[in-house]
């Protein structure tokens, strides 16, 4: 019998069934992105509870003392990790809708690899921006004190 | 991809009205899903008035009555009528379960009965799984071992035997897999609850050493990793049994031997 619904139209009998799901084996991996999308949000808990207490000390700051704030390395350490592992978080959950619901196998690589590049490349932008913020206030801070 | 609507050959439409017989004292609304592959027309739902006073207690027991007495042509797999075959697995009201151990006083007042969700119809309640038996032969279920044979039974203690409780008794209806959304979008490529959980009761078992193998042969994004804890499998599951637990008891073990 025809399976309308199968995904690959050559799935004519039984037969051609199992050949199928022997032929496409099995991919050896998966257990890292699940190992780390529970790993990172369990760390992720600990840093937004960091992160709220943070926004609600420095609420009232000016700019230029949030600036020195950020540039402080304990804090600079801790934005990098918030928005590092946020952004491996986020990557995980995306993928997994993708996977989830794109059947279309080069569509799904093309989505695949733009999130990753997009996440990537943002992620590289956030964490330069970062430092380069934490290098200029320490730069600027010994230049007064000298 | 992922289809909103049904195709135009698959929309349910309204179906015949088959009322009960005058002496009937206590009726009850059965709407059934029936579909026949040789007509060609759409699937409908036929509405049966069933002498429930005349009847047995459960939802089998009035399909065995429509069929005998209202419309020979009710087409439905069952053979126990006791909740071990697994044969009549069927969604009532909504929630898929065994026709044979669903009584219909738990019904709501008008019994919608529909076929297994997201597989191929055979005909009216007859589902077609052979997808899923292609996977669960695929997990090789049976005991694989390089023990010498021993002369008689391969021996197991009784704490070793209490790990397969909860495990044993799937029945196979496959109730708890087409329950599974994971299962309905990527059905020919993820296991599904019942095919993880009969692979987990063979991994659980102390008397067979291919653990490695099996797992090797389930880590997949795609065989196993599909799971997403939706819980719809225990949910549904008529005989009680937890195949999400099952499930992430594998992925346990799969981080457990990576170190």
């Amino acid at each position: 019998m025809a399976r309308k619904n199968y995904q690959d139209k050559s799935i004519r009998s039984n037969a051609d069934l199992m050949t199928h799901l022997r032929n496409h084996g099995s991919a050896q991996h998966g257990a890292g992105h699940w190992l780390w999308q529970r790993l990172t949000s369990l760390v992720l808990m600990g840093l937004m509870i960091w992160f709220t207490f943070a926004l609600f000390e420095i609420r009232d700051a000016k700019q230029n003392m949030i600036v020195v704030w950020m540039a402080q390395p304990l804090n600079t350490g801790l934005l990098i990790a918030t928005i590092g592992l946020g952004f491996v978080h986020a990557v995980l959950g995306m993928q997994v809708v993708i996977d989830d619901y794109i059947h279309h196998t080069s569509l799904r690589w093309f989505l695949r690899l733009s999130l990753y590049g997009v996440f990537g490349f943002l992620g590289l932008f956030v964490v330069l921006a970062l430092l380069r913020v934490s290098a200029l206030v320490t730069v600027f801070q010994a230049a007064q004190a000298g | 991809m992922v289809e909103l609507r049904l195709p135009k050959n698959s929309r349910v439409k309204k179906g015949q009205s088959f009322p009960a017989p005058q002496s009937a004292k206590r009726t009850r609304q059965f709407s059934v899903y029936r579909w026949n592959p040789d007509t060609g027309e759409n699937p409908r739902m036929d509405e049966f008035e069933v002498d429930v006073g005349n009847c047995g207690p459960m939802v089998l027991d009035a399909l065995i009555k429509i069929k005998s007495e209202m419309d020979s042509t009710l087409t439905f797999r069952r053979s126990c009528r006791e909740g071990i075959c697994g044969s009549c697995s069927m969604n009532i009201d909504g929630k898929n379960t065994l026709a044979c151990l669903h009584p219909i006083e738990e019904c709501k007042n008008t019994v919608t009965i529909t076929p297994l969700p997201h597989m191929p119809v055979i005909k009216d309640l007859v589902p077609d799984l052979s997808v899923p038996y292609a996977q669960y032969q695929q997990i090789e279920p049976w005991l694989k071992s390089t023990v010498t044979e021993p002369p008689k039974e391969r021996l197991q203690s009784p704490e070793d035997r209490a790990k397969l409780d909860g495990l044993w008794e799937c029945i196979l209806c496959f109730c708890c897999t087409t329950s599974c959304p994971s299962y309905w979008w990527n059905g020919d490529r993820y296991l599904g609850p019942a095919v993880l959980l009969q692979a987990y009761r063979w991994l659980a078992d102390s008397r067979d050493d291919h653990t490695g193998e099996r797992l090797d042969a389930l880590e997949d994004p795609f065989r196993l990793y599909r799971c997403h804890t939706i819980m719809n499998c225990t949910n549904t599951c008529p005989k009680g049994l937890n195949p999400a637990k099952a499930i992430s008891k594998i992925k346990e073990m799969i981080v457990e031997r990576a170190g």
